[in-house]
């Protein structure tokens, strides 16, 4: 690795940090001035619990006090206790949640990734044959159909109708069908782009010269084409993974699994202010990750690429 | 290539088999999975104030007081840490008490001994200030307590020094105290997991109780309980063990009950209603819910205030008789509720604890409530309207009424918060207002705001809702006591605060806080039913005078419960009863 990519990298996580703060900042400000509050509820409770419980989390304090209160919690990662589920420390909640989407997510993202670049290999490969015609009407369908409607379909046909999976998470058999609900759009996505980059670069000239070399013609295409063709996939893949792994909202509900995707809607419904600082500092961090991932392999897989 | 593809695609299939593993079956003899809504907020009997969170409280706790389903089905309260039901002793100053003998030997789930002392310290520890409880409030019959809610004293509870019995002082005598006694918050909880440990609710080790289960597992997924051997009753309990998965999804809810992972779900899917119903008949119920759904009118609106108060109750009056309830419930809410034409439920009980409140309501205490609700008489109804809303229109000269449609009549503004059911009620309102040519401007907010805006009385009218948490008409009345923080319609604030019309007591001519108030005041000290009960009826008369609360329907509960489970019962406020519930064969 040379001086200047280390350098790069040091520059990107100095910004990250930077992002990180302006992301805290203003959430932190925006969510204040939304109406409501986290003690709001059809009953009301009286006056004085009202004050009891602002003061039991520090909301009877100035804005800008808090404010600094939390930034200093948040650097050494103590993002408080919620202020909605009793008892309870948002990291503690987060990290359980992320348990189970990110299971769900790996292997859904890894699923999607690997079927995307063989599906969309193909299509180019046989472009504008049957093969090529069936993926894209079956990867345009895919993009175009919502993550609800999926899951929903899935969970009709094979916990209602077939009964062959289970329609809730608590069980391995029960993370089969939101997996699959994950993948599918993702993969239809990277199908598309993989055949279009895939297309664009067998026409190069270099893979007709490896392939007048006598180059076997399943190193050229993995080997010459589509590690030039993979790219668009990388820069598409670092912010996907990211959001997959912390989770979907819909399929999570739709398949009962204790995931992390309900507290991002959930917190803000709720106004719970320490709960959406957590969520929402927690996919800053990981949605940065990721971009710097894809930008390293990006460089790793396209020397030509300049970072700087 | 051939054989790269094929080994990536057998790789995928090999992890997702992996992770298939055993689906396994989740209902045995002595176990049953059963479903009550979504990961809890918390189930600290004392912070609890949800029903599903009650429910897994009343499986892990028991109180001095608890349920069981009588032969002919109704519910009866039953001593369950007492060894009797105790009866009220008359103090001094209208002030009673109460003595609970505990059972022998009682135990919590860890095997130490439970005392009279942990109800001491439990009640007091959910009234204090610091604990910051929603329901703080259910301990304000007992005396002491407006001290000990400031942080400045104890409540009037006593245990005996061998620990065996709990005398309580009531400020009166509340003909529901055995009920409160039954109630999650009443729980005891034990001191020394309790005591600087904010987090002993969300962890299976530290979840003590006294109650048929204790918690073995609990996490995000679900919450497993097993049969407590230290419950003084445990012989009468019936599964080994339950398992409570967490579920909010009415879809998936459903897809889980109908493919048997789950024998019971505490909710379906409002647009598959009639489908179940057909296809369910004996497990999908609807019982009573001691709610109201209704519309909440602001006494302040800005866009009436060119009215006069008696035009402006003439108009909310009108408003309500265009409602057809009927339809309403059957074809927009659609799920069993009943029309509603009073704002304390059905389901409550009158004076003699058997007798329905409903069937002594309205102003001749004819037990027709406040309008009709009959399908037959919504034509008389809109009759009605059409001919207060032409007095309205002739004595302020604001706007026509002719032909049945008003011209020129003040834009409403109708606020509700998002959901099918309430943005379908208020396009339904919409359209029947713009017949009379009423135009009413509908605005969805999201939850909170909603809230928020509907408190602050920033609206013309409101949806609102509101569930008992026990079987009193008070719980629906002092709401509406200038101070309560659920005066959503604004009585006795800004202009209403001065507006000076009501009678109380034989004197005519007072304000909301004059009358109303003190009404409420005289109920609460009141120790003779009779009086306290005629007392109640007057109060709902009071506040359905004004208008300004349009009762739309009477809430239900609904759920599945699976023909293969004998022995649940469910109470009025929406708790399950599952600890004498087994599965047949």
């Amino acid at each position: 690795m040379d001086k200047k990519f280390l350098f790069y990298i040091l520059k990107r996580l100095g910004l990250a940090v930077v992002t990180i703060f302006l992301v805290i900042t203003i959430t932190f400000f925006i969510m204040n001035f939304i109406p409501g509050g986290p003690f709001m509820s059809e009953k009301s409770v009286t006056p004085e619990t009202m004050a009891a419980l602002e003061a039991k989390f520090g909301l009877d304090k100035p804005l800008g006090e808090q404010y600094l209160n939390y930034l200093k919690g948040a650097i050494r990662f103590d993002f408080g206790p919620s202020m909605k589920m009793d008892g309870r420390n948002v990291m503690d909640v987060i990290m359980e949640g992320f348990a189970s989407s990110a299971k769900l997510g790996l292997i859904a993202a890894a699923g999607a990734i690997v079927l995307g670049l063989i599906f969309g290999s193909l299509a180019a490969v046989f472009h504008n044959k049957l093969i090529d015609r069936i993926i894209m009407v079956v990867s345009t369908a895919f993009v175009a159909m919502p993550s609800f409607i999926v899951a929903t379909l899935l969970l009709w046909l094979f916990c209602i109708e077939l009964n062959v999976f289970p329609a809730n998470g608590q069980t391995a058999a029960g993370l089969v069908l939101p997996i699959i609900s994950l993948m599918l759009y993702p993969m239809a996505y990277i199908i598309r782009l993989t055949r279009s980059s895939m297309l664009d670069v067998l026409s190069q000239d270099y893979i007709r010269t490896a392939r007048a070399k006598g180059v076997a013609p399943s190193k050229v295409l993995f080997k010459h084409a589509l590690k030039n063709a993979v790219t668009p996939v990388i820069t598409y893949a670092g912010p996907m993974v990211a959001f997959i792994l912390t989770g979907s909202l819909v399929v999570e509900q739709i398949f009962a699994v204790p995931g992390l995707g309900k507290y991002f809607v959930s917190s803000i419904i709720n106004r719970d202010y320490t709960m959406i600082m957590g969520t929402t500092i927690f996919l800053a961090i990981i949605v940065t990750i990721m971009m710097l991932l894809s930008d390293i392999l990006y460089k790793l897989f396209d020397p030509r690429v300049d970072l700087s | 290539m051939k054989k790269s593809l094929a080994l990536i695609l057998a790789i995928v299939t090999v992890l997702c088999l992996a992770l298939t593993g055993c689906g396994g079956n989740t209902t045995s003899a002595s176990q049953m999975t059963v479903c009550v809504g979504p990961y809890p907020d918390t189930i600290d009997p004392a912070l609890n104030s949800a029903v599903d969170g009650a429910t897994y409280v009343i499986h892990a706790f028991a109180g001095l007081v608890g349920y069981e389903k009588a032969e002919d089905g109704s519910l009866k309260l039953v001593a369950d840490c007492a060894k009797e039901l105790p009866q009220a002793e008359k103090l001094d100053g209208g002030k009673v008490s109460y003595t609970f003998e505990l059972k022998d030997d009682l135990k919590w789930s860890d095997g130490t001994a439970l005392t009279a002392a942990d109800f001491v310290w439990a009640w007091n520890r959910a009234v204090a200030p610091e604990t910051a409880a929603d329901y703080g409030y259910m301990f304000d019959v007992i005396e002491g307590y407006d001290k000990a809610s400031a942080g400045e004293g104890e409540l009037n509870v006593t245990a005996s020094e061998d620990g065996k019995s709990l005398t309580i002082v009531l400020n009166s005598d509340v003909p529901y105290f055995l009920e409160l006694c039954a109630f999650p918050t009443y729980m005891p909880v034990k001191k020394d997991v309790v005591e600087g440990n904010d987090a002993w609710a969300t962890k299976a080790d530290t979840y003590i109780g006294n109650g048929p289960y204790k918690v073995t597992s609990f996490d995000q997924g679900q919450m497993i309980m097993e049969k407590n051997q230290y419950y003084h009753n445990v012989d009468a309990v019936v599964t080994d063990k339950i398992v409570w998965p967490f579920n909010e999804d009415d879809s998936s809810l459903l897809a889980n009950y109908k493919n048997g992972s789950y024998l019971f779900i505490d909710n379906v899917p409002n647009d598959q209603i009639k489908t179940i119903e057909a296809e369910y008949p004996t497990e999908y119920q609807v019982m009573g819910q001691l709610g109201t759904y209704y519309v909440s009118f602001n006494m302040n609106d800005p866009a009436l205030a060119d009215f006069t108060p008696e035009e402006q109750i003439s108009i909310r009056k009108a408003l309500a008789l265009l409602l057809e309830r009927n339809y309403i419930c059957s074809d927009i809410s659609k799920a069993g509720e009943q029309p509603a034409n009073s704002f304390v439920p059905i389901d409550m009980t009158d004076a003699d604890g058997v007798t329905e409140f409903v069937a002594t309501n309205g102003v001749n205490r004819d037990g027709k409530g406040y309008f009709s609700i009959s399908k037959d008489d919504y034509a008389a109804n809109c009759d009605e309207a059409v001919k207060l809303l032409e007095a309205v229109a002739k004595s302020s000269g604001k706007f026509t009424f002719t032909d049945g449609k008003a011209e020129g009549f003040p834009t409403m503004i109708y606020i509700t918060n998002e959901g099918t059911n309430h943005e379908a009620l208020a396009t339904y309102m919409q359209g029947v207002y713009a017949k009379y040519g009423i135009t009413m401007q509908i605005e969805v907010q999201e939850w909170n705001t909603f809230l928020d805006t509907r408190k602050a009385g920033d609206y013309s009218f409101a949806r609102n809702g509101w569930l008992s948490d026990y079987n009193d008409p008070i719980s629906f009345l002092d709401m509406w006591i200038s101070e309560s923080g659920n005066n959503d319609c604004q009585f006795g604030k800004d202009n209403h605060a001065t507006y000076a019309a009501y009678s109380y007591n034989g004197k005519d001519g007072l304000t909301w806080a004059e009358s109303y108030d003190k009404l409420i005041a005289d109920i609460k000290a009141s120790n003779d039913p009779a009086t306290r009960f005629a007392l109640m009826h007057q109060a709902e008369d009071m506040i359905m005078s004004t208008g300004a609360i349009c009762p739309i329907y009477y809430y239900t509960d609904q759920y599945m419960c699976s023909d293969s489970i004998e022995g649940f019962f469910a109470s009025p406020l929406g708790y399950k009863y599952f600890m004498y519930a087994g599965i047949k064969g």
